[in-house]
């Protein structure tokens, strides 16, 4: 299908770019790293509490290195004036977004990765009982919180400060997102004490599948002239 | 419709209701027996709050309208009603402390109304922010509309999401909800300040609105200007 | 003898209200004298001049 491969090339284009100098991808994962590191280092000593805080801080990372990414994700387009380049070819806009949002998933999930090793590490909490469950959890919060953060990246594009204004848009509305994450993580880190893992997914699935739909629909109207 | 509603009548109107909402507030409705005469600030918090949400809902059809028919009045509706119920919403969010510090004695909670009016709030000012940080205001009325439909699923998601949080987290409700076991003058009086606020509401929205269209028919004179100037 | 609270949250809502009422005025004002000046010039026959961007 001519589509797959559109948002392919998109896709690839990105990863390849990034590939070249990994600058992004370093920031991030290292502006991860910092803040759980700040955290663990912070809340030394009392061990439950810091067990208590652990998916709050891990989200709260990933949030900021997140938003991060979507910054730098645009500006080199914004700087090269691809974005134009993009609006003038004749291709569907939501393949264009698809494809971008792929690239941002991808980078977070990298950047996570690294952070949950960290975590792990500096914690002393082994996240392997409930991977599974933790896996699919993180998969459709990012999902989510990168769909929003495509088109905010998009939107702040056009304007004076860019950084300032993604994150002006960002974080009120992934906040939910980034909330219910927090609630399912912990409870799966807890062993589940409420016997019902399938809600805690299913409601990070569900906000942020509503938000990405809504982002792959309108983003039509952000790329046009 | 300026012929059918002069402003100066709106006016005149507008400033009637909130002279007998006053009145109400302060000479009609009984004191509140556990928190004194406090209390009054409810009946300028609640229809603020109402009013705030009742913006953002103008906003998001005048959004929705805008990106299906293109209508530059839709556009200019979105733009006004953000900055008028900015003022609402901020309304609420400093008379909400003043009430619950000599209430309850805690300036801020998390609870239900308190949270979804912070957000609310927090999304008219990235509203606000974006229509006045655009480096191309051609491109206003396009991106605005899209935050404005995100903002108000947002919005539903941030009610639906609050409530679940509450089972989940219980929490005393501060303040009982907005009309539980209230008092059939109080309920009146509210109802009295909640109409007083909705013509100040239709007043400022005017102005703004006739703000709009000024700077519309401004940047058309400037258009003809410019291309009058490139024949010469 | 009042509440302080009371008067405050009030005290706040008139002058929120009127601030803006006066800034609304005022932009009113800026926004009218510039209208006029731009209708005047488009009917002048000699106007080799570009127009400026300005802010409401």
């Amino acid at each position: 299908m001519v589509s797959l491969r559109i948002i392919w090339n998109i896709f690839a284009k990105d990863l390849r770019i990034e590939w070249r100098n990994r600058e992004t991808l370093a920031s991030m994962c290292v502006f991860g790293l910092l803040i759980v590191f700040l955290f663990n280092f912070a809340f030394e000593g009392a061990r439950e509490e810091t067990l208590r805080l652990l998916p709050s801080v891990l989200w709260v990372a990933i949030a900021f290195a997140g938003v991060l990414g979507f910054n730098r994700s645009f500006a080199s387009e914004r700087d090269n004036a691809c974005l134009e380049g993009m609006t003038l070819t004749p291709v569907d806009p939501s393949l264009i977004f698809l494809g971008k949002m792929l690239a941002n998933l991808v980078f977070l999930g990298v950047a996570e990765v690294v952070m949950v090793f960290a975590a792990a590490l500096w914690y002393n909490v082994s996240f392997l009982p409930a991977l599974g469950q933790l896996v699919l959890i993180a998969f459709f919060g990012t999902l989510g919180y990168a769909a929003l953060g495509t088109i905010f990246g998009a939107i702040a594009a056009n304007t004076r400060m860019r950084e300032v204004m993604l994150t002006v848009l960002q974080f009120p509305i992934a906040f939910w997102i980034l909330m219910l994450s927090i609630d399912s993580t912990s409870d799966a880190l807890r062993g589940n004490p409420s016997g019902d893992w399938f809600g805690g997914v299913a409601r990070v699935a569900g906000i942020s599948l509503v938000f990405t739909i809504a982002s792959f629909l309108l983003f039509e109207y952000v790329l046009e002239e | 419709m300026k012929k059918k509603f002069p402003i100066s009548v709106h006016l005149a109107l507008t400033l009637a209701a909130l002279f007998v909402a006053l009145y109400m507030i302060f000479l009609y409705a009984p004191e509140e027996m556990t928190m004194g005469e406090v209390q009054r600030i409810f009946y300028v918090h609640v229809p603020a709050a109402w009013t705030a949400l009742l913006g953002f809902i103008i906003i998001f059809i005048s959004s929705i309208v805008y990106l299906w028919k293109r209508s530059q009045f839709a556009d200019e509706l979105a733009s006004s009603t953000a900055e008028v119920g900015f003022i609402f919403c901020t309304c609420v969010l400093v008379t909400g402390p003043l009430w619950a510090k000599p209430a309850w004695g805690i300036w801020w909670t998390w609870d239900a109304r308190l949270t979804l009016t912070f957000l609310l709030w927090l999304l008219y000012v990235a509203y606000l922010m974006l229509r006045n940080y655009l480096i191309n205001p051609g491109r206003a009325a396009n991106l605005c509309a899209v935050v404005g439909v995100i903002g108000f699923v947002d919005v539903i998601i941030d009610y639906m999401a609050i409530r679940w949080w509450r089972t989940q987290h219980p929490q005393p409700v501060v303040g009982g909800g907005p009309n539980s076991g209230l008092d059939p003058k109080m309920l009146a009086t509210l109802l009295v300040s909640w109409v007083a606020f909705m013509f100040l509401f239709f007043l400022l929205l005017r102005v703004r609105l006739g703000l709009a269209q000024m700077r519309r028919e401004l940047g058309d004179i400037r258009h003809i200007l410019a291309f009058k100037a490139s024949e010469d | 003898m009042v509440n302080k609270y009371l008067f405050l949250a009030y005290a706040f809502t008139w002058l929120i209200f009127i601030l803006y009422a006066w800034n609304l005025s005022r932009r009113q004002a800026r926004l009218r004298k510039e209208l006029e000046e731009v209708k005047r010039r488009i009917s002048e026959p000699s106007s080799a001049t570009t127009s400026m961007e300005s802010k409401p």
